[in-house]
């Protein structure tokens, strides 16, 4: 089946009644989640998982698809007005379009993020429809070896590339990497790393880790480091929606942050921070005069670019999570695991198995993205609302509820002191700057990678060099090396240039932005990025990779 | 409750001036290393764990002769060497920075008691959930996060930490069928 006639297809098996209303709710709860501060589309799934068990797994994966979507509309919404991104994906956004709410102009922030979406998230879902056919036409033919060599570079990428400083994000990496071999070998029965424990021999269920690592973690850091207990929520009553001038400076930007982020997607580069940096960046340098100047202070491409580029690159790490089992971002790890808890591997065979399923998915994929913007448009009044939930009982409110569901994955309370033990380190790494997702996609994806390692070597009786031996895993690793040091290499440019140039101009720190504006510019934004030691006053900050 | 931080007036005056972030004061870098070292010093005794982990298993006797102990040995000694190398990376100064993805946060103060009364709160649901039941210790729970985070008003907190967690109760029980304990409540709900 080519990508045309299975999206066709796709369509005949979300076009039922009962899994267009699966793709609604899953939108509608999806965006309810995801406006809640701090809950990205990696937690909300998490917090959501519970609510499909003993669902039909077609009706499953269209509430997942809805879901997925939904947190990320949901996640620009807290970006806008309460310039609490989430996830990093939406920290570039949230500059100019918190400014853009403070300037009274939050509601064509928000209209343009969300038509942004809507058109980077459509063209971006064709495409991986258009390539997983071809893609899965070749990993059928790959074989163990290839497939690790794939995973490295999943490794690799997701660990280096994301967050500010890749030995941060390698030992995130790592410590996924050995929570993935806690529990029974697969092939010889034995024990790793339980230190006796027989709860421990399931291994450590990844929706625990999840949770623990995103909500516990997010709940821990706020309580030991907020500064006030109260939202500072801009409104949005009585705003006009995008203006004739903000449709003609949004769409190009829309568009190139598509085209951006989609392939930075499939080829795993490393999370969405670095597409979404690199379309801000680009429309800044497109910008004509006065209009560059008001980047970091409300420019609408500012928004436009990033949204879009972020909503394509979820999209496109849909292309390796179903064509090769490979999840790159901690949001594709965790759909790893719900097909997993459905019994299926996403993989070359899993489209030729259940075409029904793929396609399904990848249609309801366009079919929730549609609803999206059909609720968020008009909605978006109802959805500010929820950011009224006074602080303190929306953390209290997320704690109990990751609780609950750790408690319910098996009924004991192993699972939630578990839960609580991780939740510790996950605020701890928060803390000390050590991303998240790597330790998500180590832990999912170590177990797989070690897999194939062994089948690799079992069929090469033990000859480590039939890891190189095949033509694909040698242009893999090749490709890995240049992918590897080009994003780098673009990064340390792109941040000496903004940090040092234009940024120190024009962006305000991200976290102290309510002081005047001439104190802001003491301090530049922050990102994810650490800053070069030139453009801060003091040594301890020149953390650079 | 002295919620001193925690309620400070409008986020904006009240935060870091300038150079009161904790990687910003050159004096008190020395110190602020610590929690970081004992980070990175965690990251090499969890390799080594590992690596001794994954040498005290058997023989394989797998045509490769990769058993369960080859893969962890590897892990290991990725996390011990990387342990390290952050362990001199520390040392030289190079702090992290904390997670950019949150609004109304300050990292460079740490509202101990606040953590410690919410940690508390979470490990005293998981000890007593089997016994006074899910409702009561959800609630209290409940009660205690919502204190720690900066809630003020006792009795509406309580009122919305009861409804909450029966709701939660009656909508799992009854409605998904997922059981919870009632605990010292059962026989009453």
């Amino acid at each position: 089946m080519d990508g045309i006639e299975g999206l066709v297809h796709g369509f005949t098996v979300a076009f039922t009644l009962q899994n267009l209303l699966f793709a609604l709710l899953g939108a509608f709860v999806g965006t309810m989640i995801g406006v809640l501060p701090g809950i990205g589309p990696a937690l909300t799934i998490a917090l959501l998982l519970p609510m499909t068990y003993g669902m039909e797994v077609a009706s499953a994966f269209i509430l997942f698809a809805g879901i997925y979507y939904g947190a990320m509309y949901g996640g620009s919404t807290t970006s806008i007005l309460l310039k609490t991104p989430g996830e990093s994906g939406s920290i570039v956004a949230a500059i100019d379009g918190n400014k853009m709410a403070r300037a009274g102009r939050g509601a064509a922030a928000l209209a343009t993020a969300a038509i942004g979406s809507f058109i980077a998230g459509t063209i971006a879902t064709v495409l991986v429809a258009l390539f997983a056919p071809g893609i899965v036409d070749i990993a059928v033919q790959l074989g163990a070896r290839d497939f690790f060599a794939l995973m490295v570079v999943a490794f690799l990428t997701v660990g280096a590339l994301v967050g500010g400083s890749p030995l941060r994000g390698l030992t995130s990496l790592a410590l996924g990497l050995t929570l993935g071999l806690v529990g029974i070998d697969f092939q010889s029965g034995q024990d790793r790393l339980t230190f006796g424990m027989p709860r421990l021999l399931d291994g450590i269920d990844t929706v625990v880790l999840i949770v623990a690592l995103f909500a516990i973690g997010e709940v821990l850091y706020v309580v030991a480091h907020q500064t006030t207990s109260k939202y500072a929520v801009e409104s949005i009553k009585g705003q006009r929606w995008m203006t004739r001038t903000d449709l003609r400076r949004s769409w190009k930007p829309w568009l190139r942050g598509t085209a951006i982020g989609f392939p930075l997607g499939v080829i795993p580069a490393g999370g969405s921070e670095i597409p979404t940096f690199l379309s801000y960046s680009l429309e800044k340098r497109l910008a004509k005069g006065a209009r560059r100047k008001e980047f970091g202070n409300g420019a609408i491409e500012g928004v436009a670019g990033p949204e879009a580029a972020n909503n394509a690159n979820a999209a496109g790490t849909m292309v390796p999570l179903l064509t090769l089992g490979i999840p790159t971002s901690a949001t594709a790890a965790i759909i790893l695991v719900a097909f997993q808890q459905y019994g299926l591997q996403p993989g070359p065979a899993l489209l030729r198995n259940e075409p029904d399923l793929v396609w399904g998915l990848i249609a309801s994929l366009l079919i929730g993205n549609l609803m999206l913007l059909v609720l968020n448009l008009p909605l978006v009044g109802v959805w500010v609302k929820l950011l009224k939930i006074p602080k303190p009982y929306l953390f209290a409110g997320i704690a109990t509820f990751a609780l609950l569901g750790a408690y319910a994955v098996n009924g004991a309370s192993f699972d939630v002191l578990l839960l609580i033990v991780f939740g510790v380190v996950g605020y701890l790494l928060r803390r000390f700057g050590f991303p998240i997702a790597p330790v998500v996609v180590g832990a999912i994806l170590g177990p797989l990678a070690e897999l194939q390692l062994r089948r690799a070597l079992d069929i090469s009786a033990g000859d480590p060099l039939t890891l190189l031996a095949s033509p694909f895993s040698v242009v893999v690793y090749v490709t890995l090396a240049v992918v590897l040091t080009l994003p780098l290499l673009i990064r340390t440019l792109n941040r000496r240039r903004l940090t040092r140039t234009t940024m120190l101009e024009t962006v305000p720190d991200d976290h102290r932005d309510q002081r005047d504006e001439r104190d802001d510019r003491e301090h530049p934004i922050q990102l994810t990025e650490p800053q070069p030691a030139s453009a801060q006053q003091t040594p301890a900050t020149k953390e650079k990779p | 409750m002295t919620n001193r931080p925690t309620v400070a007036p409008e986020s904006g005056a009240a935060i870091a001036a300038p150079g009161a972030g904790a990687t910003r004061v050159p004096e008190a870098g020395a110190k602020r290393r610590w929690p970081e070292l004992l980070l990175g010093i965690a990251v090499v005794a969890i390799g080594i764990v590992t690596i001794l982990d994954g040498l005290s298993q058997p023989a394989s006797t797998s045509a490769s002769g990769l058993g369960a102990g080859q893969f962890p040995m590897i892990v290991g000694g990725l996390t011990t060497g990387l342990g390290i190398l952050l362990i001199v990376q520390i040392l030289r100064g190079r702090l992290g920075h904390p997670d950019a993805a949150e609004g109304d946060v300050d990292a460079s103060r740490l509202h101990w008691w606040q953590l410690l009364l919410a940690t508390a709160a979470l490990v005293l649901f998981a000890l007593t959930v089997d016994v006074l039941g899910y409702p009561i210790a959800a609630a209290i729970t409940f009660v205690a996060v919502a204190f720690a985070t900066g809630a003020k008003r006792w009795l509406l907190t309580i009122g919305i930490a009861v409804v909450l967690s029966l709701g939660v109760f009656y909508l799992f029980t009854l409605l998904l069928r997922i059981q919870l304990p009632a605990g010292i409540l059962t026989g009453i709900l």
